[in-house]
């Protein structure tokens, strides 16, 4: 049986911060915090922040986060811990080690396999798109959904995004469309009919929470009141801020780098005062603007950059990060979504990051296309192998055998090639026949193999159920949710 | 596009070499080093030490780019004598032309360093075949020439038409410190790269004796190899041991290392592994005091794609990353058996992706920005700050990405990167007027060519 997840764990490394430019950023970082502080329009979250020490102007709903506070947070979240499957085999160590990949989230429409063109996403894709995740070791979490289910009552979207989810997958589920007290309440309570409970869901947490900023220095009601349900709970949960230089970011990097650490400090700060020890990660999709359009770019260099140098400064905290990787700008499978993703997901391994947002979506996030899912996979081994490096000992110089074969022998028939040739990295898309077997194969490129394989899975992937009371208790939450929560 | 290369981007467009951040050294370097090591006479050693650390590209109407001086250069071109028109499919026998235009191509396009000129196809002889390339180099480009070779005769040939070129090329008097500006030297306008084989050595002492810098080739087999970094140990010595012997017979000659294409063998393709070894190679060859360029691009596939750019930015990235002085092969397609034009203009724009990803960012009062970060505060915006206009132009720019909405996408016929990159190619030899050569110049490489004038 295959592996059900499938981490790096890199031993090369980038530093893209010195010790000194980190320190720099770390004191730029709790000056922003201390001085100007942070918009949190929650009462029950500036409540928490004024008996945890912030100074808190209700007027304006700024909270001003001194320094001792925040170093206090930072302390108090633990460095390790665990986000479990319903599946054990699925269970992922958040351990600064090791980089999870998880698809991407948020998109609205679909890549027809049929027709080959966009329509709007439903409840039925988010089904399919954990299914399809499921089935891929290389995906190690559904982060989500991919796509939201856009036929479904507004109020109720992120319960019926989650039932489709839950029952499709039995891998960790991180929500980022579950905002509001209420629709949290519901999903924690769905999550915990499968676990066996509350206190079998903080044990072994099947569920985690993310949302987003509202970038420069403020936070989203909805998302605080859903974050601080899953800190009650014991959940992991973490803040993504999407600062873009030249917009909601100062044009310089290191001053973009400045509002992202802010802002997602002020999360850890609110999550540890809300519960202290409550697993926390902090997280970053920064970015740039197109200075053609005024738009995201959905890949740049700058975007790895920042990316980066998240990461080294989140280790610097001993936080673990989530990061925004692979998610290219382009519009279909092509040239450009190869470098963005390649250098997104190089980025992102070679600085260490413990989970990376993710794989599937065109189009800057918004499009779902499942063989461009296979394609990133295939970028996603590459770095993977790069990431291990080359183990140099008596066994890889192999040089018996480089005596032994000599010059202009071939290493083909020797025993030290057979028990050697597994570790050698080997494509999936990637084509390497030659041109005349290319012609042959009706010039199928890596589009072509990845669409096949996609349909395989599709057709016949079947994941290991939810139990039959589970589900029914699924469906009864999301119909009480519907009707309390849609009437309200 | 045209003037200086390596003016043109400024500080921090991206579009100028790459410098800055580097992977640690990997652990596998230290291991390949040792075999190296073991490999080579305490003589040799010694030797290899009177060996700059790098020399000056220039070329006939380029400024100089230091080579080996901590930044990783992109050189266009090779050997092929086939190409590919993205739009015809099949690749076909290269004409005079095609080559006349890649170079023109390479010398519009700011990312390039150096060209290797592609030769055409034909019946002449390959060596006669890689003058005329040159010459025709020379004819179309202003920039800095790789020009290989085989053996010390062709060496020779190409040490007389650079200085049949230098003739026409003279430095400015504070550069030659005269009061009259002189020639500039041949190996000014040229780096001789000799091909492994029976020749090699022979070359190499050629360019030596000629003032021709020379990248010696480390033969390229061991990337195919089950362990390409053990595979390495030995051709990478018999490289050094070259280096070695130029420098032994001209110390303080400019001599470096270069790792050719691999030979395009079917189901033995340069994968992650071959990366790594180059990365070996790579440190190997620096930790010896030796610059070191290799064939990072040729993408094996047979279009500017998602697999040729999968290919071609783990490369960049692994060269960038590991202090690798020059990328060799952009614009090479079918694992370097075919030059593209289109591949080239792709092939750029990854190295202007690396190079922006791998210069990094400063850390400094300025660039933190607190004061502006106040000034906007929350929920602000930075567009109409001073900051952000001051700064603004140093955010990388892209020519071949495609940043619009996606029904205006749909509506412009979906275009992807090899359409986007045809229409570049067309407007830039449309509009690129290469700095022109003397017509005697011309016609004494012509006859250089033709071996009626050495």
């Amino acid at each position: 049986m295959s592996p059900r997840t499938d981490p790096i764990a890199p031993r090369l490394s980038w530093d893209v911060l010195s010790s000194a430019d980190i320190e720099r950023v770390h004191e730029a970082s709790l000056r922003v915090l201390e001085e100007t502080g942070v918009r949190f329009p929650s009462d029950t979250a500036l409540d928490v922040l004024e008996a945890g020490g912030c100074r808190v102007d209700r007027a304006t709903r700024v909270a001003r986060l001194p320094r001792q506070v925040v170093m206090a947070c930072v302390k108090a979240a633990p460095r390790e811990y665990v986000l479990a499957g319903r599946d054990p085999d699925a269970d992922l160590r958040i351990d600064q080690k090791h980089c999870y990949l998880s698809n991407d989230a948020s998109g609205v429409f679909v890549l027809d396999r049929r027709t080959g063109e966009k329509r709007p996403s439903t409840k039925a894709d988010v089904a399919e798109s954990a299914r399809f995740v499921d089935a891929l070791p290389s995906v190690s979490y559904y982060w989500g959904p991919v796509v939201t289910s856009r036929d479904v009552p507004p109020a109720t979207k992120s319960l019926h995004d989650a039932e489709a989810v839950f029952t499709s997958t039995s891998k960790h589920f991180q929500t980022v469309t579950t905002v509001g007290q209420k629709q949290a309440e519901y999903v924690v309570e769905m999550a915990a009919a499968i676990a066996g409970g509350s206190d079998e869901l903080r044990r072994r947490p099947i569920l985690s929470f993310m949302q987003c900023t509202v970038d420069p220095l403020s936070h989203d009601a909805a998302n605080l009141e859903a974050n601080m349900v899953a800190a009650r709970h014991g959940l992991p949960s973490g803040f993504m801020p999407m600062p873009l230089a030249c917009g909601t970011g100062p044009a310089t990097l290191a001053g973009t780098l400045v509002v992202n650490q802010a802002e997602a400090l002020s999360g850890v700060v609110l999550l540890q005062l809300v519960n202290p020890g409550a697993p926390c990660f902090v997280s970053a999709a920064p970015s740039v603007i197109d200075l053609k359009s005024g738009g995201y770019t959905g890949g740049s260099p700058e975007d790895y950059l920042l990316a980066a140098a998240c990461t080294q400064l989140a280790h610097f905290y001993g936080l673990p990060i989530a990061m925004g990787t692979m998610a290219t700008g382009a519009k279909a499978p092509d040239w450009q979504a190869a470098v963005d993703d390649s250098f997104s997901t190089f980025a992102s391994v070679m600085t260490g990051a413990d989970m990376m947002n993710g794989c599937g979506l065109l189009d800057g996030s918004k499009v779902l296309s499942y063989p461009h899912l296979i394609m990133e996979i295939e970028i996603y081994g590459i770095v993977q192998r790069m990431a291990k490096g080359i183990e140099v000992s008596d066994e890889t110089l192999a040089v018996e055998v480089i005596q032994r074969v000599g010059p202009n022998g071939t290493y083909l028939g020797e025993k030290h090639t057979r028990e050697h040739l597994r570790d050698i990295w080997r494509p999936t898309v990637w084509d390497r026949s030659t041109y005349a077997q290319w012609i042959q194969s009706g010039k199928a490129g890596a589009l072509e193999k990845a669409t096949r394989i996609a349909d395989q899975i599709l057709e016949s992937y079947r994941p290991e159920p939810l139990p039959e009371d589970a589900a029914a208790e699924l469906a009864a939450i999301v119909a009480r949710a519907d009707k309390e929560l849609a009437e309200s | 596009m045209s003037e200086d290369p390596h003016k043109r981007g400024g500080p921090g467009s991206g579009r100028g070499p790459v410098t800055g951040l580097r992977l640690a050294e990997c652990a596998a370097a230290r291991g390949l080093r040792e075999a190296v090591l073991a490999r080579l006479e305490p003589g040799e050693l010694r030797s290899l030490a009177a060996a700059p650390p790098g020399w000056t590209l220039g070329g006939r109407a380029a400024a100089g780019v230091e080579f080996g001086a901590g930044r990783l250069l992109l050189v266009a071109g090779g050997l092929p004598d086939q190409i590919r028109d993205w739009s015809a499919g099949a690749p076909r026998p290269s004409t005079p032309a095609d080559t006349a235009a890649f170079c023109a191509l390479a010398d519009a396009l700011p990312e390039v360093a150096a060209v290797a000129p592609p030769p055409a196809a034909g019946d002449e002889p390959a060596a006669v075949r890689r003058l005329a390339a040159v010459a025709a180099a020379f004819a179309a480009s202003g920039k800095h020439i790789l020009a290989i070779a085989a053996e010390a005769a062709e060496v020779r040939s190409l040490a007389a038409m650079a200085r049949a070129v230098a003739t026409s090329v003279r430095e400015s008097p504070a550069a030659s410190g005269d009061a009259e500006p002189a020639s500039a030297p041949a190996g000014a306008l040229m780096t001789a790269g000799v091909m492994p084989g029976d020749g090699c050595r022979e070359a190499a002492l050629a360019a030596a004796a000629e003032d021709l810098p020379c990248l010696v080739a480390v033969a390229p087999s061991f990337l195919a190899a089950t362990d390409p970094v053990a595979a390495a140990a030995e051709p990478l010595a018999a490289a050094i041991r070259v280096a070695a012997a130029v420098q032994t017979a001209a110390p303080g000659a400019a001599v470096g290392l270069v790792v050719p294409p691999m030979p395009p063998v079917p189901r033995a393709q340069l994968g992650a592994g071959g990366l790594a070894a180059l990365v070996a190679v790579a440190q190997t060859g620096r930790a010896l005091g030796l610059p070191v360029a290799a064939t990072a691009m040729a993408a094996h596939s047979t279009a500017p794609d998602w697999l040729s750019s999968t290919e071609n930015t783990a490369a960049a990235l692994a060269a960038g990353m590991a202090g690798l002085d020059a990328i060799l092969g952009a614009g090479l397609l079918d694992g370097g058996a075919s030059v593209s034009l289109e591949e080239l203009a792709t092939d750029a724009e990854i190295y202007s992706y690396c190079a922006a990803t791998v210069a990094g960012f400063p850390v400094d009062d300025d660039t933190l920005a607190l004061e502006t970060v106040k000034a906007v505060g929350i929920g602000g915006n930075y567009l109409g700050q001073r900051h952000t206009r001051k700064n603004m132009r140093g955010v990388w720019r892209t020519r071949l990405f495609d940043r619009t909405p996606y029904e205006q996408w749909l509506r412009d016929g979906r275009r992807q990167a090899p359409e986007l990159a045809a229409e570049l190619v067309r407007a830039t030899l449309a509009d690129h007027e290469p700095p022109p050569l003397d017509a005697a110049v011309a016609a004494t490489l012509d006859r250089i060519v033709l071996g009626k004038e050495s």
